[in-house]
């Protein structure tokens, strides 16, 4: 089956994210397909290359990002929220003339369009919310 | 038939109150993160043996686990892990996160 | 994809302490913009969203309910707002910022089992 999981909390703040990852990884294990990964509302800081937790803890951003890659997973962070909550791309930075960027490699910023898309693509659209 | 997911004790918000508002006769209703605390006896539990009877509810292991609860679950609570879980939105047709 | 789906967006929080009534209200719009069926559903804390007379300027935010006339202008007709939820609240349609179906929980549930694609806010 295709999966797409819209992720609502910010890593670290809940278990949101965490548990979204868990189920993302346990579908590829039973052979599903991860349609994409919708980031938006706070959940857009998973996307962020800056996240810098002890080395004793969990790097969730670092993990998603390995998953995605391993994977070839589409994920997308709401372009809305991310601006709005300071997770920004290259093109961004430039645009607003900001001092850098975060985007981590394998995401990428795009509209709610993504999430509709996500919705009408996708066997199981599932909500992982804070 | 939808999957129900609570994710909130029942001391913190309303959604578990909420979910068996609606939650209709047959779906399925796992609890996960702070959500399997209801698994558990407490007084004035909402998961009565009515509920329990009417609905199929299931607790997250790994949740559980983490919060020192493997020991309290209340009979008739199915335990999933991950791949479980998983397996169960495979089985009902959609997923209503309440959180 | 040749099935025809169709979006219900459930709403249970209050405006203003989190971000999940705008956030929502963009999602609703960027579906009917999409030409996608769609349903609302406010309940629990939710249907604060709908309340007349909201004014957040004292606390720095835009007027979230504002957007909502402009869901009618986009053809999203099938707003509901769960009995109970308003009961509790001692709320009425009469307090609501526009025209919305009331509908029992029983109902609610039938809305869910109508959608296939549960959008939870």
């Amino acid at each position: 089956m295709k999966y797409s999981l819209a992720i609502y909390g910010a890593p670290y703040a809940s278990q949101a994210a965490d548990t979204a990852f868990s189920f993302a990884e346990a579908a590829i294990a039973r052979d599903h397909e991860i349609y994409r990964l919708f980031f938006y509302l706070d959940g857009v800081h998973n996307a962020s290359s800056l996240a810098t937790p002890p080395q004793d803890e969990s790097n969730l951003p670092a993990r998603w990002r390995e998953l995605v890659e391993a994977h070839n997973i589409d994920a997308v962070v709401c372009i809305a929220a991310g601006l709005r909550r300071g997770v920004l791309d290259e093109v961004e930075q430039q645009r607003y003339e900001k001092t850098g960027s975060n985007l981590n490699d394998g995401f990428t910023l795009s509209g709610l369009g993504q999430l509709i898309d996500a919705g009408t693509h996708s066997d199981r659209l599932i909500t992982f919310g804070a | 038939m939808i999957l129900h997911t609570v994710n909130k004790s029942s001391f913190h918000n309303n959604s578990l109150d909420a979910c068996l508002r609606v939650a209709q006769a047959g779906c399925g209703i796992v609890l996960i993160e702070d959500g399997v605390y209801a698994a558990t006896d407490l007084q004035n539990n909402r998961l009565t043996e009515q509920i329990l009877s009417a609905h199929t509810v299931y607790a997250l292991v790994p949740d559980l686990k983490a919060r020192g609860l493997l020991a309290r679950v209340l009979p008739g609570i199915e335990l999933v892990d991950y791949q479980g879980f998983v397996a169960l939105t495979e089985s009902f047709d959609s997923v209503q996160s309440w959180y | 994809m040749s099935e025809t789906k169709s979006f219900l967006i459930v709403n249970r929080k209050a405006p203003y302490a989190s971000a999940f009534a705008k956030e929502a209200l963009d999602v609703a719009l960027i579906a009917a913009a999409f030409g996608q069926q769609l349903s609302i559903l406010f309940m629990d804390d939710g249907v604060y969203q709908l309340l007349k007379q909201q004014d957040p300027s004292g606390i720095n935010q835009k007027n979230s309910s504002q957007t909502l006339p402009m869901l009618d202008m986009y053809d999203i007709k099938d707003i509901y707002v769960e009995a109970a939820s308003l009961q509790a609240r001692n709320l009425h349609t009469e307090d609501l910022l526009i025209p919305v179906q009331v509908i029992d929980s029983q109902a609610a549930a039938g809305l869910m089992d109508r959608h296939n694609i549960l959008l939870n806010f």
